[in-house]
């Protein structure tokens, strides 16, 4: 008797927790400009400005985000130059980085200026040197996968930070993981950070010891259902600190802890505003496509 | 400092100059003969008097002649004693239960020296007259219905006391210190309330013989066993059930308590294993704790203790997907011991000489294995821990030098070790830089000496002052710490008393947390060679009133703390950071804080209802250089208000009912400043500044209802008790997120067009009905 109240008192302990939506809506603090965006030497400049919005209550997402009036200015070195054309679709840019003469250990800064939002200021960044790639390889597997295998020789400082990127068709589900390096094993969280919903980006301090060391990353190449997947490219790059603490502030925290822990503080480095203008460098290798 | 000393030595030789006798003994239950801590003596001829200590000696000095000595302790009738003492005289005073009614303590409390301000002291039968948590009887929770005394939140342990962390309680269970107070990740306390017989909270005017920490000092009291007979008792509640037995070794003189307690919760996650099938996951969970004390007197001066303590949690999940399998498992739990040898001299003068032992460890440890994509991956082990280990020895004298002056002086000498970051990687590799395995050891020796004397320098005013002098022995170098405390009671009318106090605390040791929950993965670190200890400074001032005929007292008290060299983690660093950096490479240093605030109470403790009425008015702010921008911020468990009342009301001669309600300002939280699209695309809450909103407030109440009553059979006392907890199933945010309804249809890529974002609230407990039953035997 006893133990059949214990039971079902406790399993009332269990049964009342519980999740329900609340009536609350702390303090806002009104809607700043977002700009987001990036500088490389292939690629040129590539800017979109949106704004932030309430995080509590109704609205449209598409384009009544857009801000689509804003004077965008490039600095280089301390000096104006140029103002970034709209494009669309909430984008500013300029792709062509040569006409530009876009180049590695230059210092960029943008400043934007926007009627209804006021101004907002990145922090100057400076283009990382393009990686010094090696043993490059790429081999398809038994299976659904292909092996890419690499060492990245340089640069080979504490302070430097790489990325590789897998690009693929859009909407479509493929994983890109990582296989073995030399030691036969995988880096630890603290020392990366993971990019997108399917991790298509994984970025990597070299304070962790990244270069001089062979990487091999599982791509899939191929749908569950047979049919291969076209146009896949894999970028190597480096990328500026301001970069890899971004996608870094996303991870901060793993396992048990999450669900207890502060939040991490998103890092931006625009004044005035919200977002992140970083730098980047990169090779790519288009993977072969499958037979 | 100079005019500190001046006091306490003028204070020795004003007691010098004295004619008097010494009146010394013990105070204990007549059934059981446990000795009853803290209970007064009060002689009415000098208007003065004696709180007894934490063993239930009392010593103090009183003119030759006719005595009038009146006795009393909560829960206990008062005795009168009226003697013709002529020379020193040891007494062995007995008092009786029951009944609350009777008790009243009419002794000045200035003219006994003693503070009830900043001072909480309960006895567990009084904490049995609240309602239970879940059925569970807890002095955690019993303590944070005080005013300047906060739980946090929901399903916690952790003690938060006028605007300090959770790490800066110094928590003693007979005298050993615990690191973690924590059973089923803070739903319970590890302190079992069958085998305690007090707890006693310090929130400040810290008396010298304290210290290492800088806001509290929890003494809790393990029952010392029946010296009469031998007695049992059987709680079975919703959560554990605990069986106690206790009694005589050698009738009078020696006597034992053996305590157990254990939860049955994988039981009850075992069907719903069974039923949702075996690729959902199994949850298993054991904890346990088990009390052991053992005394001996070896006569009616000397008695020899040995109190143990043994509790562990061990959590486990495995969930197994296809043929993927990942587990985790948690283990944490408490070691402590005690030997203490205590000894009463001729001359009143009783010693205490102690030797600990304290363990706190836990273990964290993760692993992976996939078949499913080949080529096979191997599995991966990570095992994270940390654990610290403390070795005491402690020397303390209590001396009445005079008829209205005692002092108490000693020292500690205490030996710590720290594993604070200890891991073991099994094909996980963190890079050609990180080696898979470390274990590093800090350690210290930290020697403190001290001195407190009470002083009552006419009918109306005491002055308690004391120092502590404390100092910690590195490898490399040596930190020293002279912490001055001073307390003026001024008592002009009986039943009136004014406090005024100060301390100065230092604290060694840190806890490194992200959640300030008191979970197993705070991680304690110890000061190093760049990491110098912390330290407080109080400041208090209140009053007290006493009004007998109706009957109530009412407290009011202010207070002011600073506290500097505060540490916390770093921004976007956790527990698993800790792995790849050093934790000193994690922490922001040289943190200040400031506390400030105002508690009233109103209680009635005699007559057939009980109740108290707590309101605290706060605020509780740090300041760390890399957080916020330098700017102050609150803390976490800043409360700008914060109100509790329990009562207790006796319907007749077996049914009770209890009551507890709770209201405070919601807790400072780190919540979305705004949302934006992210620089992937990505619509993303964004978090900018630490503690930047409140939560929605928190109330609840409590019921209980309980019957005394004696069982059919064998006529054993027996308790049955049932209630519900937060009975109007308030919604009390455990943690909120910002959940959303897309609306609009959507665009021709399939995203929505648009969307309602909302908050939703977690939260531990609805309302949740318990029933627990206890019977002796």
């Amino acid at each position: 008797m006893i133990k059949q109240a214990i039971y079902t008192f406790l399993m009332l302990v269990v049964l009342t927790s519980c999740t329900r939506y609340i009536d609350f809506s702390p303090k806002y603090e009104g809607d700043k400009m977002v700009v987001n965006g990036f500088i490389s030497t292939s690629e040129g400049v590539k800017i979109k400005i949106t704004h932030s919005i309430n995080p509590v209550g109704k609205y449209l997402y598409a384009d009544s985000l857009l801000v689509k009036n804003a004077v965008v200015t490039l600095y280089e070195n301390g000096a104006k130059l140029v103002e970034l054309p709209y494009s669309g679709n909430g984008f500013y840019g300029f792709p062509k980085a040569k006409e530009l003469n876009i180049a590695e250990g230059k210092k960029y800064k943008l400043m934007v200026q926007s009627n209804l939002y006021g101004k907002a200021e990145s922090e100057e960044i400076t283009i990382p040197k393009n990686p010094v790639v090696t043993d490059l390889s790429y081999e398809p597997t038994k299976t659904m996968d292909g092996l890419i295998s690499f060492i990245i020789k340089e640069p080979n400082k504490l302070d430097s930070y790489f990325y590789i990127e897998l690009v693929g068709p859009k909407n479509m589900y493929y994983y890109f993981k990582e296989y073995k390096n030399d030691e036969g094993n995988f880096y630890f969280e603290s020392c990366k950070a993971s990019v997108g919903h399917q991790n298509h980006m994984f970025l990597y301090s070299n304070y962790c010891g990244f270069t001089n060391t062979r990487h091999q990353y599982l791509i899939q190449t191929k749908s569950y259902d047979g049919t291969f997947y076209k146009d896949m490219v894999v970028n190597l790059g480096t990328v500026g600190q301001e970069f890899y603490e971004y996608a870094k502030s996303y991870n901060d925290l793993d396992g048990l802890e999450y669900g207890f822990a502060e939040p991490p503080i998103l890092k931006s480095n625009m004044k005035g505003g919200y977002g992140l203008f970083y730098a980047k460098n990169a090779i790519n290798f288009p993977i072969p496509p499958s037979k | 400092m100079k005019y500190l000393l001046v006091l306490i030595f003028s204070g020795l030789l004003f007691a010098a100059t004295a004619q008097k006798v010494v009146v010394k003994g013990y105070v204990k239950d007549y059934f059981s003969g446990e000795t009853l801590p803290y209970s007064t003596v009060y002689c009415r001829q000098i208007s003065t008097g004696i709180v007894a200590n934490q063993y239930g000696h009392f010593s103090g000095m009183v003119n030759k002649g006719k005595v009038e000595l009146i006795v009393s302790f909560v829960g206990y009738r008062p005795d009168t004693l009226r003697l013709n003492i002529q020379r020193d005289t040891t007494l062995n005073i007995n008092l009786k239960t029951p009944s609350i009614e009777e008790v009243t303590i009419k002794a000045n409390r200035a003219s006994i020296g003693g503070n009830d301000l900043s001072r909480i002291s309960i006895p567990i039968s009084r904490i049995k007259e609240m309602p239970p948590f879940l059925g569970e009887y807890d002095i955690i929770k019993a303590l944070a219905l005080t005013p300047g005394v906060s739980n946090g939140t929901d399903g916690t342990s952790s003690l938060f006391v006028r605007g300090g962390s959770s790490d800066q309680n110094l928590i003693l269970l007979d005298g050993a210190t615990v690191y973690n107070n924590s059973h089923l990740f803070g739903f319970i306390s590890i302190f079992n309330p069958e085998a305690i017989s007090h707890a006693e909270l310090f929130k400040g005017n810290f008396p010298a013989r304290y210290g290492e920490r800088l806001s509290s000092v929890l003494n809790i009291t393990m029952k010392e066993g029946n010296t009469q007979k031998r007695e049992t008792n059987l709680t079975v509640g919703p959560i554990s059930s605990q069986i106690t037995t206790q009694g005589p070794l050698i009738k009078g003189k020696a006597s034992y308590i053996l305590s157990g307690r254990g939860t049955y919760s994988s039981l009850i996650t075992l069907p719903v294993y069974l039923l949702v099938g075996k690729n959902s996951g199994r949850f298993s969970y054991v904890m346990y704790d088990l009390n052991a004390k053992v005394n001996y007197a070896f006569n009616e001066n000397e008695k020899l203790f040995l109190s143990l303590y043994a509790g562990n949690d061990i959590w486990d999940v495995k969930r197994k997907e296809n043929t993927d399998l990942a587990s985790v498992g948690l283990n944490w739990g408490n070691t402590t011991a005690s030997l203490r040898y205590t000894r009463q001299f001729r001359s009143g003068l009783f010693s205490i000489s102690q030797l600990t032992y304290n363990n706190y460890h836990f273990n964290y440890e993760t692993s992976q294995r996939s078949k499913t994509n080949p080529p096979e991956f191997e599995q991966s082990i990570a095992t994270t821990g940390s654990d610290v280990t403390d070795f005491g020895a402690k020397q303390r004298f209590e001396l009445s030098t005079g008829i209205r002056n005692s002092i108490v002086f000693g020292f500690d000498l205490v030996h710590q070790v720290f594993h604070p970051d200890y891991y073991r990687l099994i094909n996980i590799f963190l890079g050609s830089a990180i080696p898979n395995y470390r274990n590093s050891q800090h350690e210290f020796i930290s020697a403190a000496a001290y001195i407190e004397d009470k002083f009552q320098v006419n009918e109306w005013l005491n002055i308690n002052p004391g120092i502590r002098y404390s100092s910690q022995f590195l490898h490399e170098t040596t930190y020293q710490s002279l912490e001055p405390r001073i307390e003026f009671v001024a008592s002009p009318k009986n039943g009136l008393n004014y406090t005024l106090g100060y301390s100065r605390m230092s604290q060694p040791i840190f806890q490194l947390t992200n959640t300030g929950q008191g979970l197993p993965l705070d991680v304690w670190v110890p000061i190093t060679s760049n990491l110098k200890p912390e330290k407080a400074d109080q400041w208090s001032a209140g009053m007290k009133m006493d009004l007998e005929k109706l009957p109530i007292s009412v407290q009011a008290e202010v207070y002011y703390k600073r506290s500097s060299g505060l540490i916390e983690y770093n921004q976007g660093v956790s527990y698993v950071t800790n792995i790849s950096k050093n934790w000193e490479q994690n922490i922001v240093r040289n943190g200040i804080g400031k506390s400030y605030g105002l508690e009233l109470l109103l209680s009635k403790t005699t007559g057939k209802i009980n109740y108290w009425l707590g309101y605290t008015l706060s605020r509780n702010y740090r300041k760390f250089n890399e957080i916020n921008d330098g700017e102050w911020y609150f803390a976490r468990f800043d409360r700008t208000h914060d109100f509790e009342t329990t009562l207790a009301y006796k319907l007749n001669s077996k049914w009770k009912f209890s009551m507890n309600f709770v209201y405070n300002t919601g807790q400072p939280a780190t919540l979305a400043a705004t949302v934006h699209e992210d620089v992937f695309g990505h619509r993303t809450q964004v978090f900018t500044r630490r503690n930047n909103l409140r939560l929605p407030d928190y109330h609840r109440m409590d019921v209980c209802f309980s019957k005394e009553f004696l069982t059919k059979n064998k006529k054993h006392p027996a308790t049955l008790s049932f209630g519900a907890f937060n009975v109007y199933s308030r919604i009390n945010p455990f943690y909120v997120t910002l959940g959303e309804k897309a609306f609009g249809g959507e665009d021709l890529s399939g995203r929505s067009l648009g969307y309602e974002s909302k908050y939703e609230s977690g939260t531990l407990f609805g309302m949740v009905p318990f029933v627990s039953y206890s019977v002796k035997f």
